[in-house]
């Protein structure tokens, strides 16, 4: 199985917010990576189809998604960055009317709705009104909800956005979990997200990728870039304002200071071993923040 | 199938519905309680005072009074009534006292209507009922057929086309016709307002069908299902459009059950022409109330269904519920501002153009409005009847359509 992206691009009327992108995904897990902004989710709702490109294709094994229509459509699962639901419905009616929309037997959607109500914890609320949930427990049901034709692609836009993070590594395990035979893509600007579980990562900029591969590829692409020094407080100050800190940690009199940047920042600084993260921080030290967990940019 | 009951399911529990249908059911009583209490029987008692009856006193008091004229329209009957007019007016010239008018007068009103409007060749009725001689109304029925022609031809010369097809139908009137006191043009006028006011609501509930999903986001899961193109958006349409049927169904049966039941079933079988002299319909009221119904039905699934078509089309629920809102006022308002064939056939082929309360349907029925099209000229009912039956497939499949080609922002 092999999902295909041809020159895939989205243009509105002033912004390009993917720009004729390509990759090829064969099962496995992938984190897409990027700021808000980056076109993750623009791209992620051409995969599913409900977003026709400017120009470009999608293909599975060859054949073009949108042309193979219902049979494309049975493979997938979508959880939508934001998603709407029915506020009458209980979690419960939710899944079963998700179910018979995916073509499961009345029988079957009941079993899967409550393996999959007890996976994501919410087998106790399953007959409560989707109303009284809070975010978190939305985002869960909306994973569940993804899960109920047992997809063979995957396609999740920041499904730990909401989450705590107990909920967070119950998610984690339970993505590794199931991802074996399948395609599973899924968008954060949290590195920790799929840092330790994604087989792949693709790192989205300006509508492009601009990296992918495996999470230590990947990283040692800025091998030599990454750097920590121990340094007095006015130096500290200097270096903050002229470089991309990762990390800045206060050590008595000093502070050991951990820098991203192409060149030797200062005399004592020595390299060090990049993470995903200096990564991220190395592609979009030039826009504001990172990612702070919730936080929601756009849609 | 199983999409279709959970969809039925799921908007049948939406507060958006249940209230709309509620408030349609409370109006179908209303409506059908003020028909019944308003009808009113004028009497005057033995001090000279005026008397006023309503209610179902009033109904059966007026039966009863109208009981020797009941039964066939025998022009023997005709000349009866002409008989007593003019024996009043002769006595007592314009001022007729008012136990006189209500006494003689008033039971035998249709059928000096119906001379009037045959005889007065233009003229006043009044006048006319003067002047006929009793036994001239032995041709009624004969006289009736030539005014008919000769007003047609007047008002569309040079159309011979208009005349065979009114000539046509009037051939299929029964004479002599059927009097049975009872229902009322009244009665049919609150049945169109009634059908009016459920097309209005019917559509308002339907408009969020699609745009309501789009709106909340909710739709970005559900039409990435295996089901969720076309499937999901037949099954979408045909609960919406179930839904108002059975708001149809159960509000006109409440109405009709109760008023016609009030007003006697009997009187169902008055042909029309008692209450319209020069209509051409060949049906008795009863038979003219079922098609007002029956065009009211299919006003309201073409209405619905269009939307439908604007709910798949609008981003917004408040959109889509603004242009249908819109139209079905359209009708109306056109009907009141502008005269003319373009605003006929503009009245009439519109999704919402069945329903109205100014061109209510019964009354089309039983007038002689022709609407050119091209070198046609088609009956004003048959054109609303047929702009409707077309348009509620077409509006359905384009909903789909629409449903199908959606882009999410
Ligand atoms: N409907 C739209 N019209 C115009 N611009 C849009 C629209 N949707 C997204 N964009 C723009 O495209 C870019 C990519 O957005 P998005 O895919 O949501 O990014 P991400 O999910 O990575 O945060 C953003 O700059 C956004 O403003
Ligand atoms: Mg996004």
């Amino acid at each position: 199985m092999e999902l295909t992206l041809n020159r895939l691009t989205k243009r509105y009327k002033d912004k390009t917010a993917v720009d004729s992108l390509s990759a090829a995904l064969t099962p496995g897990l992938y984190g897409l990576l990027g700021a808000n902004g980056a076109g993750k989710t623009t791209l992620m709702r051409m995969v599913c189809g409900i977003l026709s490109p400017t120009s470009g294709n999608v293909a599975l094994d060859g054949r073009d998604t949108v042309a193979m229509g219902e049979s494309y459509r049975d493979l997938l699962g979508y959880l939508p960055q934001n998603f709407g639901y029915y506020p009458v419905f209980t979690a419960m009616d939710y899944l079963l009317y998700v179910a018979a929309l995916k073509g499961l037997t009345k029988g079957a959607a009941k079993v899967r709705a409550n393996e999959l109500l007890e996976t994501v914890s919410l087998q106790t609320v399953a007959k409560k009104k989707i109303r009284t949930f809070s975010g978190g427990m939305k985002q869960r049901l909306g994973i569940a909800q993804a899960l109920l034709n047992d997809p063979k692609i995957l396609v999740l836009d920041e499904p730990t956005a909401g989450l705590d993070p107990k909920e967070r590594v119950r998610f984690r395990n339970l993505i590794s979990g199931i991802s074996k035979d399948k395609i599973v893509i899924l968008s954060t600007h949290i590195v920790s997200d799929v840092e330790y579980i994604a087989d792949a990562i693709l790192v989205m900029k300006d509508g492009r990728l601009v990296h992918q591969g495996r999470p230590e590829e990947i990283t040692a692409s800025i091998a030599g870039r990454v750097w920590e020094c121990r340094v007095g407080p006015e130096e500290t100050g200097r270096l903050t304002a002229r470089y991309t800190v990762s990390n800045l940690k206060h050590e008595g009199e000093r502070d050991m200071l951990r820098i991203v940047s192409d060149g030797k920042p200062c005399e004592s600084a020595v390299p060090v071993e990049p993470t995903l993260e200096d990564l991220y921080l190395y592609y979009f030290s030039s826009e504001t923040d990172p990612g702070i967990p919730g936080e929601e940019g756009n849609r | 199938m199983q999409i279709l009951l959970l969809e039925m399911k799921r908007v049948v529990k939406s507060r958006m519905t249940w209230i709309p249908l509620l408030v349609a059911a409370a109006l179908s009583v209303m409506i059908s309680f003020s028909v019944i209490s308003d009808a009113q029987y004028l009497s005057v008692d033995q001090d000279g005072k005026a008397v006023k009856i309503t209610g179902m006193d009033a109904i059966r008091a007026s039966k009863e009074q109208a009981r020797p004229y009941e039964g066939t329209v025998t022009e023997a009957k005709l000349r009866d009534a002409l008989a007593v007019f003019q024996n009043v007016s002769r006595k007592y010239g314009e001022k007729i006292p008012t136990a006189e008018f209500y006494n003689k007068l008033v039971p035998p009103s249709y059928f000096l209507n119906m001379i009037g409007t045959v005889y007065a060749g233009g003229g006043e009725e009044q006048d006319a009922l003067g002047k006929v001689n009793p036994d001239d109304v032995g041709g009624f029925y004969r006289r009736r057929s030539e005014v008919l022609k000769n007003d047609l031809e007047a008002k569309y010369p040079g159309s011979q086309d208009v005349v065979r097809q009114a000539r046509k139908l009037n051939d299929k009137v029964r004479t002599p016709f059927v009097f049975q006191d009872g229902y009322t043009s009244d009665n049919a006028a609150n049945l169109c307002v009634l059908i009016f006011l459920l097309v209005l609501i019917g559509a308002a509930v339907v408009s969020g069908t699609f745009a309501a999903d789009y709106q909340n986001g909710s739709d970005d899961i559900l039409r990435c299902t295996k089901n969720g193109h076309v499937k999901f958006a037949v099954a979408k349409l045909c609960s919406s459009v179930l839904i108002v049927l059975a708001m149809f169904a159960v509000c006109i049966l409440i109405f009709v059950l109760s008023v016609d039941s009030a007003y006697g079933w009997d009187s169902l079988r008055t042909s029309v022409q008692v209450l319209f002299p020069l209509s051409f319909l060949p049906f008795t009221v009863g038979q003219a109330q079922g098609a007002t119904v029956l065009a009211g039905l299919l006003t309201l699934l073409a209405a619905v269904c269009f939307a439908l078509f604007a709910s798949a089309k609008c981003r917004h629920p408040t959109t889509a519920l603004t242009i249908v809102l819109a139209f079905c006022i359209l009708p109306a308002i056109l009907h009141s501002v502008a005269d003319g064939n373009i605003a006929d056939f503009l009245t009439c082929v519109l999704p919402t153009g069945g329903a109205g309360i100014s061109h209510n349907f019964f009354n089309q029925l039983n007038q002689s409005a022709f609407v050119q099209i091209g070198p046609f000229r088609v009956w004003a009912p048959y054109l609303t009847i047929g702009a409707a039956i077309l348009e509620i497939p077409l509006f359905f499949v384009l909903s789909i359509r629409a449903y199908c080609r959606h882009q999410a922002a």
